[in-house]
């Protein structure tokens, strides 16, 4: 099971990528190079926990990781939970709640102008409501954004519901089902 | 996200990812996400860039577009040799090798990568890359002997497991006697 989509380059590329199911060496990968390898570095292990997530995803079909591929290696990662997680809302509705929300350190604005590639974390979430619209969710998702990325979620028009005392006062967002 | 847009992008195709071949949806790609983690467990990787200093992310970029180019060239390689089920056990231990070699490159492969990245900035096209054009030649005096084995071992191996595979789901098939 992969996903075509289509993502613009820093120069104005139009290049095709794929969402694609999590496996091992995706993970070796990100373990790899999404770190400095051209420099000598005296980098500390990162402690990314995200193979655990991985394994989740191997033996727990509520548990599904994804990354997005362009031209052969790993631009993004998300994690999704897709059965146990209810709407914020008094209506308690299910949903796709984003475990982790990860793009790759060459694809961020805050760091490098302009990114490797545009909108990579834009595409993994519109990916996320696709699998909620599968699931019968109707496209509704919700996530905890780092105090770093509210902006963005901000900027989503995602519905924000406040900090949440049960995950470090991370503030939650969720997107509503998308209706005509 | 533009919800109306999303309401018709299901009526038309009923999938929202045919959004990103909309023309339009690129236009507005044009514009930058900025930072997007959630998630508590993103918390060890946000510290992380942080930790970083601009050095490494100036090293970090490069990467990136020096893998744009390494590994498209380097699976189009591995596919002419005709591993057939093969090839994705040899294509992942090539890939790793090539990242062991990567940091520790020989004077003349290191300019060779700089004049490989200064020919990709100019967005000629592919047929027009002449340093490009010498990947897999460059590659194959990166691998050392040991590598060559290494690549060789995958390649059983993974024969190995298909052709078990195989057996398995033959013997699966067999039907119950009563």
């Amino acid at each position: 099971m992969s996903q075509p989509v289509q993502l613009l380059t820093s120069s104005g590329q139009a290049i095709t990528g794929q969402i694609v199911p999590m496996e091992q060496h995706h993970y070796d990968e990100v373990n790899t190079i999404w770190k400095p390898i051209l420099v000598a570095t005296e980098q500390a292990d990162a402690g990314w926990i995200w193979d655990y997530k991985l394994r989740q995803s191997q033996r727990d079909e509520r548990y599904e990781a994804y990354v997005l591929d362009v031209d052969g290696f790993p631009q993004g990662l998300l994690f999704i939970e897709t059965q146990w997680h209810r709407s914020h809302w008094s209506q308690r509705w299910p949903l796709v709640y984003v475990e982790a929300i990860a793009t790759a350190p060459w694809n961020r604005s805050d760091i490098e102008q302009p990114p490797w590639l545009k909108r990579v974390g834009t595409l993994l979430l519109l990916y996320a409501r696709q699998r909620s619209l599968d699931l019968g969710y109707g496209g509704r998702v919700g996530l905890h954004s780092l105090s770093g990325a509210e902006g963005f979620y901000r900027r989503q028009q995602i519905v924000e519901h406040g900090p949440d005392p049960e995950k470090d006062d991370l503030v939650y967002f969720e997107y509503n089902a998308i209706s005509a | 996200m533009d919800e109306q847009r999303l309401v018709d992008q299901l009526k038309k195709t009923g999938n929202l990812m045919d959004l990103t071949f909309d023309p339009d949806w690129l236009t507005e790609a044009a514009e930058d996400d900025g930072p997007v983690e959630a998630g508590i467990m993103t918390r060890p990787y946000h510290d992380y860039l942080k930790s970083l200093t601009h050095k490494q992310h100036r090293s970090l970029r490069l990467q990136a577009q020096l893998l744009g180019i390494l590994l498209p060239e380097l699976k189009q390689w591995i596919e002419s040799w005709g591993l057939g089920l093969s090839f994705k056990p040899v294509h992942l231990a090539a890939r790793q090798v090539l990242y062991r070699h990567l940091p520790r490159l020989a004077e003349e492969q290191g300019n060779w990568i700089t004049a490989l990245i200064n020919e990709n900035s100019q967005d000629l096209p592919i047929a027009e890359q002449a340093v490009r054009s010498q990947t897999s030649h460059v590659i194959a005096q990166m691998f050392t002997v040991e590598d060559w084995h290494e690549l060789a071992e995958a390649a059983t191996e993974g024969m190995s497991q298909t052709v078990l595979q195989i057996s398995q789901i033959a013997s699966d098939k067999i039907p119950a006697t009563a």
